[in-house]
């Protein structure tokens, strides 16, 4: 077996990432398979019996869970039928149609939820909330924004290589007393922010930007002190229908610079185009082309030459909702980097995936659901040429593992703490590029 | 009429196979029940009487259903679709074939009047439903639709953009794509949109949205009003409450539900997020290699490493 594995050369623990996947994949394909099958016979049992409450409330449960708000919603307005005062049930109809992105439906359910007598002051809180965040879905102009601020402990903030030795000239050399890298903690800020204003005209063009920035601090090790933003623009639009069916389409701008140590380091300019198809299974796939000029601003102007050039990115993303607490974000990437010098164009591939859990916060009175998300990317980098100045002989490739889980802990509908465990590994034939590095990092968070 | 040639192909096409296959309507003529009834609602089958429809009615092919000023009524598919029909309505399911294990079919329904909502299920979410009203033909796919049909005045009046007269048709998408034809132009309604059919003669309306205090009304007609109880007896529903009051205990849990966070700006997600950490990781990296290198070029005495510069993979790309 592990001569079988070494020929191939399949590492054991890319075995092993790929039997985990394989067992979540088919896990959650047989959840989903008896869940559908039990979703039915309760369907048949009310077919008969369309006045059991039991056997409605246990079909609801179970079609929510799988994600099919349709049937909950159907057996729903047939129980208000029966009882129109049950503020409970018109609360869940307004949440099923707010998560089908029926936001006025969800408003008028919510509405005639606080109109119905005997509304306890708990359920009232809930429904003025679920209100407040359907009217923001409504508007037509829509400015949201996550803002997390925090300390961050990283064991090797410093990049030293694993094998404490850099190769220059096919030489390698100890880099001293700092093996195992040099710890530190730093203070970051992050700023998200998105505007999206609908035109609300026949083509149904909504403008969007998107703003991203991150600012770090160390508290020793000042040269690495970081600061970046990213700023895209541009319009979406939908497609028509006999094409695909709610397929949108983006082109857009997008720009960004980097500071290190206080000093711009690069700055990038460039546009791309987004298209997001939903699906029949409830994702939404968004595959994506992006062209960037980037420029390195060094104060060396022959670096910034040998490493200043044009990517070209080919991206693949989608957001799979598996039931209604757990979620697959996957994205998988094509990078070619043209530059000056062969030996600093490059080929990048990656592939990456988060699984989201929800679920009830511990404390009642928490109106957001928390969220735990596990993670990992794989980044594999191949240089065109070998370095003649690192070594003539080898040639450049990296790859990257990164792994971890975040907990998202909303306190208030607006403020809470986020929490980051995370593990990066790199291997290399080159020892300059073979590190570890563990990180933890949290802080308060804000969104609006 | 190209689009008229379309449907009359689709229901040749659903006729042939619901003559092979193991289908609901092709098995028993009974494919759809009668989950709740506010009296007084009729169903006429084929060739038979008047009968008046009860809870656990069944409805036959064809059958036409009827409701009256106070009636109304909820019917199940068995593709887990449903139709709710408010007073006055009158409507016909013409076809309806269902193959579970394909989980696909085929509904055509026709409606003349009334105030309709279809929440859609198997069949609508494969091979889409078509409703035939007396000026267009919709197509769902998805999907949530609501039909005001010969529009009472008191639904205009709310709404300015309803002036288009009384016997006009409203169509409301909720949820999916809801396509509208008549002999003269087609329209595709976005989730929240409707428009206005005057006659098959006139191009249908521009989209537009529907204002609140219109929904309002639209779903009152769709549902039981004050002292209805959908069907169940007076004495002895859930528990043998008296009607519009009857006190079934929903389960430990339901109606707490939070909605789900849609506020997305970049860095929200996890896959967004962990990428701005590793964005402003590699950026450092990079420079700092170059360092390290650099700090051992005095042991190297070599003028061209004095050159180099250690790239280290470029980050990820950031998310539009």
């Amino acid at each position: 077996m592990w001569a079988w594995l070494l020929a191939m050369r399949i590492r054991p623990h890319r075995m092993l990432v790929c039997a985990l996947s394989l067992w979540l994949a088919v896990g959650v394909e047989a959840r989903a398979q008896d869940g559908a099958a039990e979703q039915q016979r309760l369907y048949e049992q009310m077919l008969r019996q369309p006045t059991n409450a039991e056997a409605t409330y246990a079909y609801v449960r179970l079609a929510t869970q799988h994600g099919d708000y349709e049937a909950a919603i159907g057996a729903l307005e047939r129980l208000l039928f029966y009882s129109p005062d049950q503020p409970l049930v018109k609360y869940e109809l307004g949440s099923l149609y707010f998560r089908l992105g029926s936001y006025a439906l969800a408003k008028r359910y919510f509405l005639d939820a606080l109109a119905t007598p005997g509304v306890d002051a708990s359920t009232k809180a809930r429904i003025e909330a679920s209100l407040q965040i359907t009217d923001k879905q409504a508007e037509p102009s829509r400015f949201s924004g996550f803002v997390q601020t925090g300390l961050r402990y990283q064991s090797n903030a410093s990049f030293i290589p694993s094998s404490n030795t850099v190769r220059l000239n096919g030489v390698d050399f100890g880099l001293g007393a700092t093996k195992g890298g040099k710890s530190d903690t730093n203070w970051f800020g992050l700023v998200g922010l998105s505007h999206d204003y609908d035109l609300q005209d026949q083509a149904g063009t909504v403008l969007e930007t998107r703003f991203i920035g991150y600012l770090t601090q160390q508290f020793r090790l000042h040269d690495l002190d970081v600061g970046l933003f990213d700023l895209s623009f541009g319009p979406r639009f939908s497609l028509p229908s006999e094409w695909i069916a709610g397929a949108t389409v983006k082109p857009y701008v997008v720009g960004g610079t980097a500071w290190v140590d206080g000093a711009r380091y690069l700055s990038s300019g460039g546009a791309g185009l987004s298209f997001a198809i939903p699906t029949s299974w409830g994702a939404t796939l968004e595959p994506s082309a992006e062209w960037r000029r980037v420029n390195y601003v060094t104060g060396n102007p022959v670096l910034a030459e040998f490493n200043s050039g044009d990517w070209f990115t080919a991206a693949l993303g989608s957001s799979v909702p598996l039931n209604d607490r757990l979620k697959l974000d996957a994205r998988m990437f094509y990078r070619r980097g043209n530059a000056a010098m062969n030996f600093q164009s490059f080929n990048q591939f990656a592939i990456e995936g988060a699984l989201s859990y929800e679920f009830a916060p511990p404390i009642a009175s928490i109106p957001q659901n928390w969220t735990i998300s596990s993670f990992a990317r794989l980044i594999r980098t191949s240089f065109d040429a070998p370095n003649p100045f690192i070594d003539p002989l080898t040639s450049g490739s990296v790859n990257e593992w990164v792994a971890g889980i975040i907990l998202d802990a909303p306190i208030t509908g607006s403020f809470g703490i986020a929490t980051t465990i995370q593990y990066d590994r790199s291997y290399s034939p080159l020892p300059n590029y073979r590190q570890n590095n563990f990180s933890i990092l949290a802080g308060p968070t804000a969104r609006f | 009429m190209d689009w008229l040639k379309q449907t009359r192909l689709a229901r040749l096409g659903a006729l042939l196979l619901s003559s092979v296959a193991p289908l609901y309507h092709a098995e028993a003529q009974s494919f759809a029940k009668v989950g709740a009834v506010n009296p007084n609602a009729m169903g006429t089958p084929p060739g038979g009487a008047d009968r008046v429809l009860t809870i656990g009615s069944s409805i036959v092919v064809k059958e036409r259903v009827r409701t009256t000023d106070a009636g109304s009524t909820q019917l199940l598919f068995p593709d887990q679709s449903t139709l709710n029909l408010g007073a006055n309505s009158d409507m016909v399911i013409d076809e309806y074939f269902y193959d579970p294990a394909a989980k696909s079919g085929t509904m055509v329904a026709s409606a003349t009047k009334g105030v309709l909502r279809y929440v859609g299920g198997q069949i609508s979410h494969t091979s889409g439903v078509t409703i035939m009203t007396p000026s267009a033909v919709l197509g769902i796919r998805g999907g949530i639709a609501t039909l005001v049909l010969q529009r009472p005045e008191c639904v205009a009046a709310i709404d300015p953009k309803l002036n288009g007269g009384t016997g006009c048709e409203l169509v409301i998408n909720h949820f999916g794509s809801l396509t509208i034809k008549n002999h003269v132009s087609q329209v595709t309604l976005k989730p929240g949109e409707a428009t206005v059919v005057t006659s098959a003669n006139q191009p249908i309306a521009p989209p537009f949205k529907v204002t609140d205090a219109n929904l309002q009304q639209i779903m009152r007609a769709q549902t039981s009003r004050p002292g209805q109880s959908g069907g169940l007896p007076r004495q002895g529903g859930f528990g043998g409450a008296p009607p519009g009051n009857v006190p079934f205990t929903p389960p430990p849990g339901f109606g707490t539900a939070i909605l789900p966070n849609r506020i997305r700006p970049p860095g929200a997600d996890p896959l967004g997020y962990t990428s701005v950490f590793s964005a402003g990781g590699s950026t450092s990296r990079n420079k700092l290699q170059t360092n390290q290198v650099q700090s051992v070029v005095p042991q190297a005495q070599s003028a061209p490493a004095k050159m180099q510069n250690a790239k280290s993979p470029p980050p990820p790309p950031s998310y539009p």
